[in-house]
């Protein structure tokens, strides 16, 4: 019984870590992405001549 | 009117989201301590039950996700603004990554309790299923250059997408299934509501802060491809 239980705390940590995992990288993909698109922006910008 | 010309240059602002994705990431940590202290083991799974608390508000939030598809691609044959094809290019992506995560999840959950990884049943292939439409969509927007073509096609392809969600929600009750019926808090021990809730709307929050800073992104990068435009053809733009 106590292996079972100790067994089935590797499921529920895998489980958490797996979730936070998701998160972080796409928060990391998320930051990617913005600081892609200013640079782009910025580009474009300096080509038309905005301010 | 094209969708193109229908665009308003507005750089979209970042103004306090990136606070609310602190917030947001607290949150979620906070719930989950909570439903760890307050939620006692299951009688039949143990500590595995605590897996119900990422599972579900996951396959949950998927499906807001897929519904905000639905609706702003309705929006977007509707009215042919820009902006909704991006919102919803932006809900579909992060309702992928919570579909691609509810069935990992599921599987770890399914291991120790049906003792396998996988079952081909009703509600675990409709889960799929919409996973791998969604994955096309995605990949459609990759491939598809042309941007009126690309929303166009997209719109169509996200609603006939989202149609599958009531399909996979009834699934447990229309077919019969390994899985049990929906996790709602009509079918939960009462002890269990409460973090439920909390977790859901956790999950909630980091929808929101993903599918906002995603349009974002979208629209920015949309707004310069514009500018970049304005001034092939020969003239400074105010964006």
């Amino acid at each position: 019984m106590p292996e079972m239980i100790a067994s089935n705390g590797y499921y529920v940590a895998a489980a958490y870590a797996v979730g936070w995992l998701c998160i972080l990288g796409y928060l990391l993909r998320l930051h990617s992405l913005l600081r892609r698109s200013r640079e782009a922006l910025a580009h474009a910008k300096t080509i038309g001549g905005a301010p | 009117m094209t969708a193109a010309a229908a665009f308003t240059l507005e750089v979209p602002k970042s103004g306090r989201w990136p606070i609310f994705g602190w917030f947001a990431v607290l949150f979620l940590a906070g719930a989950q301590i909570t439903a760890f202290a307050i939620s006692p083991p299951d009688r039949d799974m143990g500590d595995l039950q605590k897996i119900l608390y990422v599972h579900v508000p996951t396959a949950w939030n998927m499906g807001i996700c897929y519904l905000l598809v639905a609706i702003y691609s309705f929006r977007f044959l509707w009215k042919r603004d820009d902006r909704d094809d991006l919102i919803a290019a932006s809900a579909a992506e992060v309702g992928t990554l919570l579909n691609g995560l509810t069935l990992v999840l599921g599987m770890i959950w399914a291991r120790p309790t049906w003792g396998v990884w996988w079952v081909w049943d009703a509600r675990l292939t409709s889960t799929l299923i919409m996973f791998l439409v969604f994955a096309g969509y995605l990949a459609l927007r990759a491939f598809v250059e042309e941007p009126d073509r690309r929303a166009l096609w997209s719109a169509v392809a996200g609603i006939m997408g989202a149609i599958n969600y009531p399909i996979v929600y009834m699934s447990v009750r229309w077919w019969r299934t390994i899985h049990q019926v929906q996790s709602t808090p009509s079918t939960l021990d009462p002890t269990y509501t409460f973090s439920l809730r909390l977790n859901a709307v956790a999950v909630l929050f980091i929808l929101i802060y993903f599918i906002r800073r995603r349009y974002e992104a979208a629209l920015t990068e949309r707004v310069a491809e514009q500018v970049s435009q304005a001034a092939a053809l020969g003239g400074p733009l105010n964006a």
